[in-house]
């Protein structure tokens, strides 16, 4: 080799990425060229030294921290990890130590210490009233309503058990003409009881409502010819129907709506 | 394409179709390639960490664009030294001068001691020259310390390292050579350390 070493074969001829034929070429040429000697020795000991360079290793944690982020970032979860991750989430308000996360339970400690006291101290008795309706369905009746309502079924219990109690063919006429008076009183209120008695939207109310009407015409029509009834079968119809328990039942639900409202 | 290669084009494609598990294996597989380059880019093991990280997350990310024509693991190192170069940019505006430091703190730990000769073989002495090579290195351009660190660290060809810098081979050759002359002014009046 004659010629001078070119600048892109030096690194390749120090890292032996050339033949052999042109290894020998170019040491051939380095004995006799002084220039191209020097070319080669600006660069030789820096070419030993990192040939020889080991790195440091890194610090393990912080290895191991940029591995476990980089699988973190990289791994779809599997369902059961999705799940763990969730739970994990979940406990966190309870076990974080954060001022936001100590206030929250702070404050559902006393929430539900105050949810507690109600149940356990204030009117207990509440617990066991049965009331039948929404408080929203009887929003609008007054006060005079709910007791011209129960003084009307106070009444209808009365003629209900005067019936049930009058023995066939032994009626007192005085106690018929008392039960044909209360009779036409309570028919005359009838129209006006089914009116108020809409607040309480109750079906059963208002068959109950019904049945009454036509005992109280029959009763109220005995000296007119037009009973469809006798008083057998009007007893029947009181026992059948469990007329008189209703009566008792709604008046004791009046009075529990009375004391709530 | 030797049967790595094959390896890594099918987990690129099963992660261009949308599997993350698939880009997770390539992460496993180059992690500790890509952290050590970029710290042999940067001297911090720190720095290292986040840009490695950095690195992946813009592969992923842009891996659409990946066209192919080099070798996935060339494209993955590019991104790694861009991303490097911008961290060094980034210093050389708000220098700090942790290597400095260190190896002042070295040399001085070595002049207090006794007069006798320290162990070639010592951690300190392998410390400092550690620090050295890493300060030469800080002083050469952008892409004579790339072509250095690849060459002899990660044992590139040259043709790779002219992929990955974006030049030829032979220029890929002058910037290993030219990087070598400046380290090794650099070392000059070190050489009883080195």
């Amino acid at each position: 080799m004659t010629e001078c070493i070119k600048t892109d074969e030096i690194i390749p001829y120090l890292t032996g990425e050339i033949g052999p034929e042109q290894k020998r070429n170019i040491e051939k040429h380095l004995r006799t060229c002084e220039t191209c000697q020097k070319l080669i020795q600006q660069c030789r000991h820096a070419h030993i030294i990192l040939t020889q360079y080991r790195r440091d290793e890194p610090p393990t944690e912080l290895y191991s921290a940029y591995s476990d982020e980089l699988r973190t970032i990289f791994t779809t979860p599997s369902r059961r990890k999705k799940i763990k991750a969730v739970l994990a989430s979940v406990t966190i308000p309870l076990t974080s130590t954060k001022p936001v996360f100590r206030l929250g339970r702070a404050l559902a400690f006393v929430l539900i210490g105050v949810l507690l006291g109600r149940v356990l101290f204030l009117n207990p008795e509440k617990e066991e009233m049965f009331l039948p309706y929404d408080v929203q369905s009887y929003t609008g009746i007054t006060e005079s309503d709910l007791e011209l309502i129960s003084t009307f079924f106070v009444r209808s219990e009365l003629l209900l058990l005067s019936i049930q109690n009058t023995s066939p063919g032994q009626a007192d006429p005085a106690d018929l003409q008392l039960n044909q008076t209360l009779a036409n009183e309570l028919l005359q209120q009838s129209t006006q009881i089914h009116r108020k008695v809409n607040y309480f939207k109750d079906e059963s109310l208002f068959i109950f409502l019904d049945q009454l009407e036509v005992i109280l015409l029959d009763i109220s029509n005995r000296d007119k010819a037009e009973i469809r009834y006798t008083f057998q079968n009007l007893k029947k119809l009181i026992k059948d129907a469990q007329l008189v328990r209703h009566a008792q039942e709604w008046q004791k639900q009046l009075q529990q709506v009375s004391n709530t409202i | 394409m030797n049967p790595g290669q094959q390896a890594d084009l099918k987990l690129v494609h099963k992660a261009k179709a949308g599997s993350k598990d698939a880009f997770g294996l390539l992460v496993n597989k180059y992690q500790q390639k890509v952290f050590y380059l970029a710290y042999d880019l940067v001297g911090d093991y720190d720095d290292a960490k986040d840009i490695a990280q950095n690195a992946f997350i813009r592969a992923y990310e842009r891996l659409s664009m990946f066209q192919e024509r080099a070798k996935f693991s060339t494209w993955l190192y590019r991104i790694t030294v861009n991303m490097a170069m911008d961290e060094h940019r980034r210093r050389k505006r708000h220098p700090h001068d942790t290597l400095e430091t260190h190896i002042r703190t070295i040399e001085q730990d070595a002049a207090e001691k006794d007069n006798n000769e320290p162990d070639p073989d010592s951690g300190e002495r392998q410390k400092l020259r550690q620090a050295l090579i890493n300060k030469g290195l800080g002083t050469l351009s952008k892409n004579q310390r790339t072509a250095v660190v690849l060459k002899y660290f990660h044992q590139k060809s040259s043709k790779e390292i002219g992929d990955i810098l974006g030049c030829s081979e032979s220029t890929a050759r002058i910037h290993i050579f030219r990087g070598l002359k400046n380290l090794q002014r650099s070392f000059k009046f070190k050489d009883d350390l080195l």
